[in-house]
């Protein structure tokens, strides 16, 4: 799977079809969502394993393969492919809470604040530092993508 | 120790809000730098640097010693040249120019084959140009030739596209000849082949005059006409299509000026910290930029460059500093350096160059262990504060006593 | 079989940072033997993605692994800038003032495993 961001209906196409239910969600569709937010894992869909859902099975293992662990998810439900970003920080500039925090070129703004921003670059690669700061945690929680929506090289994702 | 709102000298953005952590000797932690610049920085904690910083014909020696070999060789050289700083501060350049008026030296710089042509065509006016915080009035980004998200990470986010709170977002447009991350984010996209840049040049301005030409170049022109002050950042795709002759694209300013009635500002995607810094400086002093000889008077001329000096082997003593000829120029060139020519190298690093040469300096790293000034590639002048204590002298040091010494 | 191709090198971050860290030359190598093609011109010289092919010009020649770029257009390489594809650039004066980096014509052929 070449394309950067992850859509849910591509997903779909290459899972049976079938709406068996027993990954233990009502619909083929309801998994895709699930894989995506790491809910479920690509071994609960029992027809997925057999021999003709092979070539679908090797697109979806590149994009979920790895094995995830629970902390590799912050709390706002980033998930940073660490291996892709080049630290740009295009996302925190798409974010109005990294914005806010973002020196401008010399002499015209105050410098980074780090209790701000909900991401940073910290060794070329983003980080979360303030998890709870992000929209998605607000209190109600607030719809937003934009720091995944503008990442130029996938690197960044909302899984939940 | 932490420090912060270093600048960094990855690329010649030279992003002036990092902050490090350091514990001893060794830098633990990076912020804010981008995956090259964090590369960057975390290679000064190399092993290699614990060494005495000094190699002469290939033995560890001290700094005395190697000063006296570099200083007889360049004193026996008939024609020596002086190659490089492009990663050396201002201070340090000034010094090496001055030593090249001594030796009656020919210098060059990496400009000659990058983006000399352009800081010259900016230095003497043919073409126009705007510093970063002016860009805030820009409403099209141009980058034509580059792709600065693998180039110079942080120029779109830090310095041209996102800083700014415009009453409209600016417009992001790129001209390249690959399918590149920033093209897949722009909504007008241009596509080149390979060396068709003249072309779609040439047509951009029969659309301009005659209203008749590719549906690229036509395309482009509208995009033009919807914008104020647009910005061209020329960067080594447009730089090598034109092969380094920019009257056409001077050209093509001048009538998008004149009957467009548009005021377009270019700015150079410099690769190297402080290429535009020697530029400067060699500007200021002999009004050209680079390939520069120092033997008779002050001469230019594209025989002075470093590319045609090491091809026809007219020195025959080169000092080196902070560049790696042997890995950035062709093989077959670099083949040359090889026939009897002396090497004197300063760099922080151990590169194929300095494997080579008969004297080897292990030089100070700027930004991090020598302070100075250096130019950005919008001309802007950037102080460099270094955060670490180092027994290494640095370029300017070095070359300050090679001065002396010839 | 043998194509003909034209070689654009660029910069790539992942490969330039590897670069500068200690301990990984073989990683840099891998990055910069690299080379993305049209999927068309794959199937003229009937090989896949992996695949070894071998690109030659008077300056000699080296071996680089293929990567299919559907984005590429057909008789055209991408390869990341470093010192092994410098084996092939040239600098000519009668050519051209500056070096063929963004530009250089090569000869492609299937490399028998
Ligand atoms: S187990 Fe597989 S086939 Fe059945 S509903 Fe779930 S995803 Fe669809
Ligand atoms: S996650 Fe994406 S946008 Fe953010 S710094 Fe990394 S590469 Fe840039
Ligand atoms: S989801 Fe929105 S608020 Fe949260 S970090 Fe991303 S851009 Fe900022
Ligand atoms: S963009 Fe350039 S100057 Fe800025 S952090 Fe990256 S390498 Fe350093």
């Amino acid at each position: 799977m070449t394309q950067e961001r992850i859509n849910p209906l591509q997903i779909y196409q290459l899972l049976p079809c079938t709406d068996c239910k027993a990954c233990g969600c009502e619909t083929c569709l309801a998994f895709a969502f699930e894989l995506i937010s790491r809910e479920k894992t690509l071994a609960d869909c029992p027809d997925l394993q057999k021999e003709e859902f092979s070539s679908s099975m090797e697109l979806l293992k590149e994009y979920f393969g790895e094995e995830l662990e629970e902390a590799d998810i912050a709390e706002s439900g980033h998930l940073i492919k660490q291996e892709k970003c080049v630290g740009c920080g295009d996302c925190i500039m798409v974010c109005s809470l990294g914005r806010r925090s973002r020196v401008r070129p010399r002499g015209e703004m105050p410098a980074f604040t780090e209790s701000v921003s909900v991401l940073q670059v910290i060794d070329g690669i983003i980080h979360v530092v303030n998890p709870y700061r992000c929209k998605r945690k607000a209190d109600p929680p607030e719809y937003c993508r934009a720091c995944a929506m503008r990442c130029p090289f996938g690197a960044l994702e909302l899984v939940r | 120790m932490s420090y912060k709102n270093l600048v960094c000298t990855g690329c010649s953005c030279l992003c002036d809000d990092i902050g490090v952590e350091q514990e001893g000797d060794v830098i633990t932690r990076v912020e804010n730098a981008c995956r090259k610049g964090a590369a960057f920085i975390y290679a000064h904690n190399i092993n290699e640097r614990r060494n005495p910083p000094c190699l002469v014909k290939g033995e560890r020696g001290d700094l005395t010693e190697a000063l006296d070999t570099a200083t007889q060789l360049l004193r026996q050289a008939k024609k020596p040249l002086i190659f490089g700083l492009d990663n050396s501060t201002l201070e340090a350049q000034a010094r090496a120019i001055e030593l090249s008026r001594t030796l009656g030296a020919t210098i060059d710089d990496c400009s000659s084959f990058c983006q000399g042509t352009v800081v010259e065509n900016i230095l003497t006016g043919t073409l126009p140009s705007c510093s970063f915080p002016q860009l805030k009035e820009a409403d099209l980004l141009v980058y034509w030739g580059s792709n600065p998200y693998h180039s110079h990470p942080r120029h779109i986010s830090r310095f041209a596209y996102y800083p700014f709170e415009r009453a409209k977002p600016a417009g992001l447009s790129c001209v390249d000849v690959r399918d590149t991350e920033l093209s897949r984010r722009c909504r007008h996209a241009f596509r080149l082949l390979p060396g068709e840049d003249r072309d779609f040049i040439i047509s951009i301005l029969t659309v301009i005059k005659e209203d008749s030409g590719r549906e690229d170049a036509r395309a482009f022109v509208e995009l033009l006409k919807k914008s104020q002050f647009p910005i061209i950042f020329v960067g080594l795709g447009l730089t090598y299509a034109l092969d380094g002759d920019f009257s056409l694209f001077q050209q093509l300013i001048e009538t998008i000026k004149n009957i467009l009635g548009i005021g377009l500002a270019v700015i150079p995607m410099a690769c190297h910290t402080n290429m535009r810094g020697l530029n400067h400086l060699l500007y200021q002093q002999t009004g050209h930029v680079n390939k520069i000889s120092f033997a008779n008077g002050i001469s230019h001329g594209p025989q002075f460059s470093f590319l045609e000096q090491v091809r026809n082997q007219e020195a025959d003593c080169i000092l080196i500093v902070g560049t790696d000829p042997y890995s950035s120029l062709p093989a077959s060139l670099a083949k040359n350096l090889n026939r009897g020519i002396s090497l004197i190298t300063l760099d922080p690093y151990i590169t194929p160059t300095s494997m080579h040469s008969t004297v080897v300096f292990g030089g100070a790293i700027s930004g991090i262990e020598a302070g100075g000034r250096v130019v950005r590639m919008d001309g802007t002048e950037v102080t460099l504060s270094p955060i670490k204590e180092t027994d290494r002298p640095s370029d300017e040091e070095i070359i300050s006593r090679l001065l002396e010494g010839v | 079989m043998k194509i003909k191709l034209v070689i654009v090198t660029y910069r790539d971050a992942y490969q330039w940072a590897i670069r500068q860290t200690e301990g990984s030359e073989a990683n840099y190598q891998e990055l910069s033997s690299q080379i993305s093609m049209a999927p068309t011109d794959l199937e003229t010289l009937a090989i896949s993605e992996g695949d070894m092919i071998r690109l030659s010009d008077s300056m000699g020649a080296i071996v680089m692994k293929v990567k299919a770029d559907a984005n590429c257009p057909p008789g055209v390489g991408f390869v990341p800038v470093s010192s092994y594809i410098n084996k092939l650039t040239e600098y000519d004066p009668v050519k051209a003032q500056l070096p063929n980096f963004k530009r250089i014509e090569v000869i492609a052929e299937v490399v028998e495993a």
